[in-house]
């Protein structure tokens, strides 16, 4: 293994860490909001206007789901390679995955990002 | 033991190193997998709102039935006992605690069970008068 790849793989276990403290953060807030404190049960069901109400009444919201998209999926999809390195593939396989991985990644990124943007410019 | 086949593992390996460790391993592994699936399933989901509010009313009032209602208590779980364990191992690792290292999965194990339970309480009483 060269200095550049184990430097590579350093930055990339580092940001799993990170990734994984702020989804820590992230979850806590997305659980405690839309499972616990949200009542299914007196509340009815959640809707397309709820969802756009709730986004809307703060931009804080966007942010915060920006981030939590980006990091859930990086988080995910790291943890996701290191699995598949665990198997050892030969060079050829890892190539592969390495694309498959992040081809997958950037289109579930600007599908999800697209969502969000649906919620900002609907009316509740 | 097919899951063991998937992790290329032989019941003997596991026979070996039944260490608080090892389980607490595969678990994160195995919640990892399952909580990267349902973000991908979340995504479609919620991903129906780009063809318009209907689409997404539609998709969402079918997940959004009592057994799915049950089924996030597993999700709530998956997630906590992966986030404890994430967590406990991130504090080891950036704090050079590893001689406390089966402590801190311990700990974990705990909150995830404390934070579980909490939250099928509050859900599984609401079951009974779902809309």
């Amino acid at each position: 293994m060269n200095a550049a790849i184990s430097s590579r793989s350093a930055i990339f276990w580092f940001l799993q860490r990170i990734t994984g403290l702020l989804l820590a953060a992230f979850l806590f807030t997305h659980i405690k909001v839309l499972h616990l404190d949200f009542n299914f049960a007196e509340q009815g069901l959640i809707d397309f206007s709820f969802v756009v109400k709730r986004l809307q009444a703060s931009i804080g919201w966007g942010i915060f789901y920006f981030l939590f998209i980006l990091s859930a999926l990086f988080h995910g999809l790291n943890g996701f390679w290191g699995i598949v390195m665990d198997f050892r593939p030969g060079a050829k396989g890892r190539m592969i995955w390495l694309a498959a991985i992040w081809l997958f990644g950037i289109i579930v990124a600007v599908w999800s990002l697209s969502t969000l943007l649906v919620f900002y410019g609907g009316r509740s | 033991m097919k899951i063991l086949k998937i992790f290329k593992a032989t019941p003997e390996d596991v026979k070996l190193n039944q260490y608080t460790g090892s389980w607490a391993w595969l678990l994160h592994r195995l919640t990892g997998l399952g909580l990267l699936f349902y973000l991908i399933l979340h995504m479609w989901v919620l991903g129906s709102a780009n063809s318009g509010s209907e689409a997404f009313d539609r998709r969402l009032a079918a997940v959004q039935t009592p057994l799915f209602h049950l089924l996030e208590i597993g999700l709530i779980g998956m997630i906590f006992y992966h986030m404890f364990n994430g967590l406990a191992i991130s504090i080891v690792d950036l704090f050079g605690l590893t001689r406390k290292h089966r402590s801190f999965i311990v700990a974990g194990v705990c909150l995830f069970a404390v934070f579980t339970l909490f939250a099928a309480a509050l859900i599984i009483p609401r079951l009974g008068s779902h809309n």
